[in-house]
């Protein structure tokens, strides 16, 4: 259980820092865009959730998130376009965008960074890490080049 | 009237006739002296005919005395024919009836008393006069069984007359086989040369016949050399021959016998008158007979056929070769003597003799048969080589069973048919087979006479000569044996022979084609044979044909060629060859060819051809096929890779979900929980990690076989690796209470490859290793031998039984069934990792004791970092 205080130890460091932190949630499975921002907004984070890639990008516009959640496979729009059209944007162009991904095939993650994402997350998430996980690309809000997080 | 008046009387007349005969002679013996001044013997001869008179008159006083009744008959006048046959009967020129046969007519005449009244005529006429009664007698008339059925005959023939061949004298003529290729004049259409022809053919020689209108032009041809011999009877070849300068041959054939003769039924006074004399007159050597013949003939002698065969012509009504002939014509060599022969003076002993001479010199033997008195056909008589051929002498060979008994069983039929032959007059000529006293097998040829009884009708005899041809025999075996092989190869081969004539300008015809050309082309032999080649070949290859055979013939040696040739039959491709055949003057008479059909190998070259097109064509059309196979095999891999993407995705979804919030309620972001509920949520927690695990492993695999998935080829730290490994399942070894020692041999360091495959290898082998043992340890060693690096995991744990090695890498076999539910895993694990070891061209394998645990190694191929 040294795992759970681990968490806690960040949660900690981050409301300190910024509770106000808006995160984006592009998913369009209901009952994981309800995990997502369940577990997201426990910790205090303002959570706005998009159920397709259209009205993502368009959210983001409007909302100018700290951090975009997004999955790949979605109807209409798939994440790859999202993430390539979000970093033409010039306002948006600097908003760290991490996949949440069930996608496990040889490439997907190079796709993923390739089309402008920041962090490559594999479903199934684990609660008790995914938190921690994300702290990482807030606190390098300023990109300086790729980093991964592996679940590991 | 007393006897002894009688007496007187007759001889007063008989002494008239005597006068009237010396007077007659005279005169004839005057012109003969004149025409034939060289024969001075004759003329003195002539002057005994007084002494025999006085014989003839003292044996006519005895036949009158006793037949008084014909004295009366004396004065009858008898017509007589006469034609042209010099010496026997002739017109002379002062219109006076002339010869032998006139002379001795004349002689009887007077005896009987008759008057002769003198018909001249063609011999057919005269014939026909007799028919007609206009004549009462004809002299010269040669016996026959077809003359018989129209004239009468008396018995005891005047003469006996055959045709004797003259040569010119530059010939050497021994026998029938020197005038073989020879020019031969003959009286035209006489019995004669029916004969000749028959008698040169019965011997397979080849002689060209000159016709002549008379026997005069005849020998003058033989005289001059136009024709090489002549034919005629020996009364007028004898009295002639030398006159023009002609030699005699020992050939004669067609003996005949010659009569007075009357038509039928009418005046047989007349011919038994003539019997009655001739009859008294051959019997006595110095008879006016013999006197008479004398006179008109070269030489007395010349006309007696030799004794030995008297009796043949004193019955035989045949027209055949005589015996003499015959050895003659066998025996060149015997020339000399054959001389004798014909030219003997008739003692039957001195004859036999020289027949004896004759036939032992040579290979051939003599033999005569009669009728013995019991009726059966009996040998009698044999001369010359009987014993050498035989092996038998005469009485033993009669004691074995004669003749009949020595042949060879196997042709007992040739001489029935032989003897068939005879009975019916005729003469036979056959090669059969006896046996010798020591049972060997000789080959004989046979000429066999009739000795026929013309009064009768019925054989009395036998004579001919039987020659060894053995030798001849063998050859001719031996020569047609080797024929038949030829023919039968020349009639059986499957090439194309022929055998073409070779003529002037270029002409060339066939002699001879074998069975299979007729069959190639479908012409029939009598469209080829004779025939030039531009009658038979298609057009199209005359020039070449032509050409070639030309070729052949300047160069000398055999040329080849291929041709297509187009017969009714079908288009034929023929290997050609031809050779030249020269003779011995040096031409070339014939060109040899064959043709080979080669016409199925062109076929099957077409065919082979036609197929290789067929093939090429499929090969395009395969390749197509799989290029188009390809192109679905790509678009199913993306299918494939699509679907995999799709499963994986899919499973996580929900997945996603259940770990997710039961994450969040076991960490009381909902709420506390009570210790039941904690319990619970913790087994969900569990199944729901272990059914991704299992998704992981499936698609894990389902990527190896799918292909689709890449190994990183990085540098990375084994050392590291293996540390990291141990510490994901560390806490699985403290859960288990196991000890976990790890030997790493210091040059394992940086390694090449991807070091996330080699690490979930690791995991894998460690977790099985804790999995399965319940107490005891688990050890992991690494190092490197040679170029590998070589890893091991073992443990103290249950092993493998060694029936279960086998499917050990095999997916889904998770080993013993049965404890499958209490040991967690997807029972892929060994099967990934060794899909993977040898997508990284290593090695996996195991060492197991059952009961007692396992040791897993595995290798891989070092690539170190240039460090």
């Amino acid at each position: 259980m040294g795992q759970r205080k681990q968490i806690y130890l960040y949660l900690a460091d981050r409301k300190d820092k910024d509770m106000k932190a808006t995160v984006l949630v592009i998913e369009d499975n209901e009952k994981n865009r309800y995990l997502t921002t369940f577990i997201l907004e426990k910790q205090g984070y303002q959570v706005f959730q998009a159920e397709d890639g259209q009205a993502g990008i368009a959210l983001a516009h409007q909302i100018k998130p700290d951090l975009i959640l997004l999955d790949i496979q979605l109807p209409v729009m798939d994440g790859y376009a999202v993430a390539r059209e979000l970093r033409q944007n010039g306002e948006l162009r600097d908003v760290p965008i991490v996949a949440v991904t069930s996608y496990a095939m040889v490439g997907d993650r190079e796709q993923v960074l390739a089309a402008g994402c920041v962090g490559y997350i594999e479903k199934p998430i684990n609660p008790a890490t995914f938190v921690a996980e994300i702290e990482q690309y807030l606190l390098a809000r300023k990109p300086t080049g790729t980093q991964e997080v592996r679940h590991e | 009237m007393s006897m002894l008046e009688a007496v007187r009387t007759i001889c007063s007349y008989v002494t008239g006739m005597i006068r009237k005969l010396s007077h007659a002679s005279d005169r004839v013996t005057a012109r003969g002296c004149d025409e034939h001044s060289r024969t001075d013997r004759i003329c003195r001869q002539s002057g005994d005919h007084s002494r025999w008179a006085y014989h003839i008159c003292a044996a006519m006083v005895v036949v009158s005395s006793v037949a008084a009744g014909q004295v009366d008959a004396a004065g009858r006048t008898v017509r007589v024919g006469v034609y042209q046959n010099k010496p026997k009967i002739f017109m002379d020129e002062n219109g006076h009836a002339s010869g032998f046969l006139i002379d001795l007519l004349d002689e009887i005449a007077a005896r009987e008393g008759w008057t002769l009244a003198y018909v001249p005529c063609e011999w057919s006429a005269c014939l026909a006069a007799l028919e007609g009664g206009r004549i009462d007698l004809m002299p010269d008339v040669a016996y026959s069984p077809e003359r018989d059925q129209k004239y009468d005959f008396h018995h005891i023939p005047v003469a006996e007359s055959w045709s004797q061949v003259y040569a010119n004298p530059r010939m050497q003529v021994n026998g029938i086989n020197d005038l073989n290729g020879r020019r031969v004049a003959v009286l035209k259409d006489s019995i004669q040369q029916t004969v000749f022809e028959q008698y040169v053919r019965g011997f397979g020689f080849e002689v060209t016949i000159a016709p002549t209108g008379s026997l005069e032009e005849a020998f003058n041809l033989a005289a001059n050399g136009s024709a090489d011999a002549a034919i005629a009877n020996n009364f007028f070849g004898n009295f002639f021959y030398q006159s023009y300068g002609l030699v005699k041959t020992p050939i004669v054939f067609n003996v005949v016998t010659l009569h007075y003769a009357t038509a039928q039924g009418r005046n047989p006074d007349l011919l038994e008158a003539i019997d009655q004399h001739l009859g008294a007159w051959v019997q006595e050597p110095n008879s006016i007979y013999y006197t008479t013949l004398s006179r008109w003939t070269e030489k007395a002698s010349a006309y007696r056929v030799p004794q030995s065969v008297y009796w043949v012509i004193g019955t035989t009504g045949g027209l055949l070769v005589v015996a003499v002939g015959m050895v003659l014509m066998l025996r060149s060599q015997v020339r000399a003597r054959t001389k004798h022969l014909v030219q003997a003076n008739g003692a039957l002993r001195q004859s036999e003799e020289r027949y004896r001479l004759i036939s032992t010199v040579a290979s051939d033997y003599m033999f005569s048969t009669r009728v013995d008195a019991d009726g059966k056909l009996a040998l009698n008589w044999v001369a010359g080589a009987f014993e050498t051929i035989t092996g038998y002498t005469f009485e033993e060979y009669i004691a074995h069973g004669g003749w009949r008994a020595a042949l060879h069983p196997d042709d007992l039929a040739v001489d029935d048919r032989d003897m068939e032959k005879l009975r019916a007059n005729q003469p036979a000529i056959s090669e059969i087979r006896t046996l010798t006293k020591s049972d060997n097998t000789v080959w004989v040829r046979v000429y066999a006479h009739p000795v026929w009884d013309a009064v009768r009708k019925e054989l009395v005899g036998i004579y001919g000569a039987v020659q060894d041809i053995t030798d001849r025999k063998r050859a001719e075996e031996i020569r047609e044996a080797s024929e038949r092989r030829l023919s039968l190869i020349f009639d059986t081969v499957s090439d194309v022979i022929y055998l073409l004539s070779v003529e002037p300008e270029d002409c060339f015809r066939f002699a001879s084609v074998n069975p299979a050309f007729l069959a190639v082309t479908g012409l029939r032999r009598e469209q080829v044979i004779g025939k030039r080649i531009q009658e038979v070949l298609p057009e199209t290859s005359h020039a070449l044909v032509i050409s070639k055979y030309k070729q052949a013939i300047r160069e000398n040696k055999m040329i080849r060629w291929e041709e297509v040739s187009v017969y009714p039959t079908g288009t034929l491709y023929g290997e050609v060859a031809v050779t030249p055949y020269w003779d011995a003057a040096g031409v070339c008479t014939y060109l040899i060819g064959s043709v080979h059909d080669i016409t199925e190998i062109r076929r099957a070259e077409e065919e082979i051809r036609e197929l290789n097109q067929e093939l090429e064509q499929r090969v395009v059309e395969r390749t197509r096929e799989l290029e188009i196979a390809k192109e679905r095999a790509e678009a199913a891999d993306q299918l494939k890779s699509a679907f995999l993407a799709t499963m994986s995705h899919e499973l996580r979804t929900p997945l996603n979900s259940i770990i997710g919030f039961t994450g969040i309620l076991l960490m009381g972001l909902v709420g506390p929980l009570n210790k039941e509920q904690d319990k619970q949520l913790n087994m969900v927690q569990d199944s729901a990690r272990h059914l991704l695990e299992l998704i992981n492993d499936v698609l894990d695999i389902s990527k190896i076989e799918a292909g689709q998935f890449e190994l990183a080829h990085e540098p990375f730290d084994m050392r590291a690796t293996i540390q990291k490994s141990i510490e994901k399942v560390a806490p699985l070894i403290e859960k288990k209470g196991l000890a976990l020692t790890a030997t790493i041999a210091p040059p394992v360091g940086q390694i090449v490859g991807d070091r996330r495959r080699v690490e979930q290898i690791l995991i894998n082998l460690l977790g099985n290793a804790i999995k399965f043992t319940e107490q005891g340890q688990v050890c992991i060693e690494c190092d490197i031998e040679d170029d590998r690096l070589i890893t091991r995991v073992a443990d103290t744990g249950i092993g493998i039984k060694p029936e279960e090695m086998d499917a050990l890498f095999q997916p889904f076999r998770q080993l013993d069934s049965g404890i499958t539910r209490q040991r967690e895993g997807t029972g892929l694990g060994l099967s990934i990792c060794k899909r993977l070891v040898e997508a990284m061209r290593g090695k996996i394998w195991v060492e197991s004791e059952w009961g007692k645990g396992s040791r897993f190694t595995f290798t891989l191929p070092i690539e170190r970092t240039k460090t």
